[in-house]
């Protein structure tokens, strides 16, 4: 039995998804988001994201090493992502996610990260995390059970 | 609009993988699990051989180790904030002993003048004797139960008295090896708590009790009263483990006794438990061994009730503002999520919603 609220990882689609108002599927995770926001105000869950997707966001792709040791050691808290812990990915991490048999390294690493951190809930819109035992967000989204 | 998922149905679930399956199996995580059983045996052995650690130096140790077994295999990163973790929680108690102590010498100010505070005697003893309309509950206690021989209720009070040099540490280590979320919900509590005694342990230095009635000092505004807070303890076979070079460390302070932490560390761990425990029963249950350590504290003559309810008081009163900031942090950070995003769509008015508008 944890003593935290149950997490919700929000996963590299679903975070893209929220930024960007050009993507197809961006009203659906908005909505989703906000009420993920509502429940993380009342204490009900905690937002996590795996923490090479959470830096992404913050910084960019183009991202010096200064700004990602600064951010390795402490990541602001600010903007649309300010609620969302990162899950800070180790060597052991990613070593477990080369040796999973899926195909796509960021699922890989993200499946890492959920059994890692006990984590059920993923927020995505990739249909890769379809054929896995997790519960999927957002339902309005054609992809999720 | 809630669109959050339901949980999948039975036969959809059924044809999806397992994620523990898809990963690669921890295989730190029995090995951790192996050498938090095999430590706890081995402390139990110590507890029964040795005697109950109660020096901080001895408690840091054994915690030390107990947090070794339950971080192995955990990543680099991991083992910074732990190591972090561990400068701040020495600092904390390195910090409380020698701020016990300035009670006894004053304050310097600027290296220009000390100011001592004035001892506490009287006024305590007047406060417990106009809350328990003219007797001194110290005195009654002892006078009423106190025997040569020991009884039942000593070792109840002695125990729960020796409880307050490990309790606190083991609910400390058992949060640093399962949820450094809830370590640091704890530790805020915990340092605010230790921040705000060591403060009034300067400003308002008080004598206990079982110093008031002593003829070794000059007061002798009670009878003397029997000091020997650990016999009941002792008397069930155990005994305390204090290594010598605590005394390097320690510079006790006899007249610390406003607040009580006895009292506030007894109330703390039920108070920090409080929202996971569902049935009222045992809420009441949980927060009766506040109440027996108090009752404790003054039938062995080591506190006033008032240190013990101003402990209780502080306790309060930390848990009140902690729990204010961190709702209020999770709404700023709410907030400014929302702030970032477009507004949500405005929902369509029905023809009879617009006429009631």
């Amino acid at each position: 039995m944890s003593m935290d609220p149950p997490k919700v990882l929000l996963e590299a689609s679903f975070l893209q998804a929220v930024v960007s108002s050009e993507h197809p599927e961006h009203d659906t995770c908005t909505a989703t988001y906000r009420d993920l926001l509502d429940q993380y105000e009342r204490n009900e869950v905690l937002l996590v994201a795996v923490g090479d997707h959470l830096r992404t966001m913050d910084h960019g792709d183009q991202v010096t090493t200064a700004e990602r040791v600064s951010w390795f050691l402490h990541r602001p808290r600010a903007g649309v992502f300010a609620p969302v812990d990162p899950l800070y990915v180790g060597f052991q991490h990613r070593r477990a996610a080369d040796a999973t048999p899926v195909d796509d390294p960021e699922v890989a690493l993200t499946l890492v990260m959920c059994d890692r951190h006990s984590v059920r809930r993923v927020a995505t819109v990739d249909p890769a995390y379809l054929e896995y035992d997790l519960q999927l967000l957002p339902t309005a989204s054609g992809l999720t059970d | 609009m809630s669109t959050t998922t339901e949980a999948p149905t039975d036969a959809s679930r059924s044809l999806r993988v397992a994620v523990r399956s898809a990963v690669p199996f921890e295989w730190f995580r029995p090995v951790r699990l192996t050498l938090m059983f095999t430590y706890l045996f081995g402390y139990l052995w110590w507890l029964k051989v040795k005697g109950l650690t109660v020096d901080r130096v001895s408690v840091a140790i054994a915690v030390g180790i107990f947090l070794l077994c339950a971080f192995i295999g955990r990543s680099w990163r991991t083992w910074g904030v732990l190591l972090l973790d561990c400068v701040a929680y020495c600092t904390m108690w390195l910090a409380y002993e020698k701020t016990r102590g300035a009670a006894d010498d004053g304050v310097s100010v600027f290296g220009l003048f000390r100011v001592k505070f004035p001892l506490q005697v009287e006024s305590v003893r007047n406060i417990d004797k106009v809350m328990f309309f003219g007797h001194d509950p110290n005195v009654v206690l002892q006078e009423h139960f106190w025997e040569r021989t020991v009884r039942w209720y000593d070792v109840v009070a002695g125990s729960t008295y020796m409880t307050h040099f490990v309790f606190p540490m083991i609910v400390m280590a058992a949060l640093w090896a399962t949820s450094h979320r809830q370590w640091a919900r704890f530790m805020k509590r915990f340092a605010s708590l230790l921040f705000i005694a060591c403060i009034m342990f300067v400003v308002l230095p008080t004598a206990p009790p079982w110093m008031v009635g002593s003829p070794k000092f000059p007061y002798g505004l009670i009878p003397e009263l029997h000091r020997n807070a650990g016999r009941g303890f002792y008397h069930i076979g155990f005994e305390s483990f204090r290594d010598g070079y605590k005394l390097a460390l320690s510079n006790g302070n006899g007249v610390a006794a406003m607040p009580s932490l006895h009292a506030s560390f007894a109330l703390i761990v039920p108070a920090f438990f409080l929202p996971w425990i569902r049935p009222k029963w045992l809420k009441a249950l949980v927060l009766l061994f506040p109440v027996v350590m108090l009752a404790s504290l003054v039938y062995l003559g080591e506190h006033w009730v008032i240190d013990g309810l101003v402990g209780w008081a502080i306790t309060g009163g930390v848990f009140w503002f902690w729990n204010r900031f961190e709702r209020r942090t999770r709404r700023r950070r709410a907030h400014m999520a929302r702030a970032c995003m477009p507004a949500p769509p405005a929902p369509e008015l029905t023809p009879e919603a617009e006429v009631s508008a």
